[in-house]
């Protein structure tokens, strides 16, 4: 199971985010897979069924991208009046429907800045940026963070040219839950049908 | 002596004369009832016993046209006759399926090398690829073929003699396995093409081997020589329900393929020569499969072979696979 540490989504970013994957999009309905393949298919009256695998947009729907703020308001809206201590265990009125399952990571404030909560923290307590979670998940993931930076972490689409023209990397929060990081198990697909069976004399 | 030699002349000449006789006779002579019917009888077999060992030739006649069956060496095609031939297979291919399909003939990229990196400790066996492969390259349903094999291992071990690819349990990964899917490995030194007697598997510029499904006398000496067990035989005529049926065909890469040849993974050269990336690196959900350019610096899999741990499959083969597996925890 793939770990990778996210913090809250603060409508700020939410913002910034909506306006990446709008170009991300763009994108992805040049290539020829996808979620957006499909609706080409659809719109140029073509009967293939395209199939998208992503765990992110197929399968697994509650790992839909957050393509839209989540909230009309910023955290710190309500966390300037309510100073909470966030220890992550005890929440009582707000958050209640929040699981976390991020391995021993069990404090809020552990991402989450105490005193800016439309940011994140630092380990040495400064503030992250909110549209900038990457640098908070390497706080801990450092290797998966190096892989990340050249490329070699997460699925691939599009185009294989390193020189690809307004390539963008998903950021961690695109495919992790960052409250939930794991993906869960899937079910396999059927395997080879076995020698001598109906279906199976014309595979070797 | 002299006796036996005025016979001789005696009958030499009684011969001689007799011969005209008897070819007259001969050419008169009234055929008889028996005659007849055995002549017409053995007319018949004849006959029949031809038609029925040329049926064979009819059914022929549907699978190949003319100009199928004089057709060159791939290698050996000027672009105007390629042209004509990506024509005709259009044409074919669009009464077999009953789709209209496009052939094309895409040709490598000058600069590129294609290899390919499967990180196995991401790889969780839920064998998204080979469907995916399947649907992009028109593999046969039935009698099913495909291009990828995912082998369940137990931990611990490289043993491919432990390994298992009709696993089926109800979510993966399961506990103590992990997964390496295998496939053609687009060897630099390729057994394959060396065993070939006609020449129609061979080594592309960029590095993927082809095969020219047209040239292919179906002998299997490349299936016997290759070590990964990448290549696959139709021991029939492929099916593909018509819905199924991918419509952007490439000549060396996913045309659909007849009875009698062989077929292979291609690294699906109809997507990556256009830039794409191969349909089962797409399908990964995962991410463990990355593919790219081993000649540009800047690419993932030059990344990879610089910062990873990397292994090929069967070294010792001294086939020089370009398909990387590699690990990170």
């Amino acid at each position: 199971m793939k770990k990778t540490i996210m913090m809250e989504c603060s409508a700020g970013k939410m913002v910034l985010k909506a306006a990446v994957f709008s170009i991300l999009l763009c994108l992805m309905s040049l290539s020829a897979s996808g979620v957006s393949a499909k609706e080409q298919a659809e719109v140029s009256g073509s009967k293939r069924n395209v199939v998208d695998y992503s765990p992110v947009q197929g399968f697994l729907r509650s790992l839909k991208l957050r393509r839209e703020p989540l909230f009309e308001y910023t955290c710190n809206e309500c966390h300037r009046v309510f100073d909470t201590e966030g220890s992550g265990k005890n929440r009582v009125a707000e958050h209640t429907d929040l699981k976390l399952n991020h391995g021993s990571n069990d404090n809020c404030m552990n991402c989450h800045h105490r005193e800016n909560r439309n940011a994140y923290v630092t380990n040495d307590g400064n503030e992250i940026p909110s549209n900038r979670p990457e640098i908070l998940c390497s706080k801990c993931h450092g290797m998966v963070y190096r892989d990340w930076m050249i490329g070699i972490h997460g699925r691939v689409s599009v185009s294989w040219n390193s020189n690809r023209k307004g390539w963008h990397l998903l950021v961690c929060t695109e495919c992790h839950n960052p409250h939930d990081p794991g993906f869960p198990q899937l079910v396999p697909m059927p395997g080879p049908s076995i020698p001598g069976s109906k279906k199976g004399n014309g595979s070797h | 002596m002299s006796e036996k030699s005025n016979k001789k002349g005696s009958a030499k000449k009684s011969a001689g004369c007799g011969k005209k006789d008897a070819a007259k006779k001969e050419a008169f002579k009234p055929v008889s009832r028996r005659g007849f019917l055995k002549a017409g009888a053995l007319g018949a077999l004849l006959i029949g016993g031809t038609t029925t060992a040329m049926l064979p030739l009819r059914k022929f006649k549907n699978d190949t046209s003319v100009e199928g069956f004089f057709q060159q060496h791939y290698e050996r095609l000027t672009p105007e006759r390629m042209d004509r031939i990506l024509e005709r297979i259009e044409g074919e291919l669009k009464e077999r399926h009953g789709v209209d399909v496009t052939v094309k003939d895409p040709k490598p990229i000058p600069g590129v090398q294609f290899a390919y990196a499967l990180n196995i400790s991401r790889c969780v066996g839920c064998r998204r690829c080979v469907h995916a492969c399947v649907e992009e390259n028109n593999q046969s349903r039935d009698p099913e073929i495909q291009y990828i094999r995912v082998l369940e291992m137990p931990e611990g071990t490289f043993d491919l003699e432990k390994s298992d690819h009709y696993y089926a349990p109800d979510k993966v990964p399961a506990e103590g396995k992990y997964y390496m899917p295998v496939q053609c490995q687009q060897c630099e030194n390729p057994a394959c093409v060396k065993a070939c007697p006609v020449g129609a598997t061979w080594k592309d510029d960029d590095g993927i081997v082809v095969i020219d499904y047209d040239w292919c006398i179906g002998c299997r000496y490349c299936e016997a020589a290759c070590p990964y067990w990448a290549r696959r035989f139709n021991f029939s005529e492929p099916k593909i329900p018509k819905e199924e049926v991918n419509p952007d065909m490439a000549y060396l890469g996913n045309r659909t393929r007849s009875k009698g040849t062989m077929e292979k993974c291609t690294f699906c050269l109809g997507r990556t020569r256009k830039g794409l990336q191969p349909k089962c690196a797409e399908a990964c959900p995962t991410g463990s499969r990355q593919f790219g350019n081993l000649l540009d610096p800047d690419s993932v899999i030059r990344k990879i072979l610089s910062e990873k741990r990397v292994y090929v499959l069967k070294e010792e083969m001294g086939t020089r696979p370009k398909f990387y597996y590699w690990f990170d925890k």
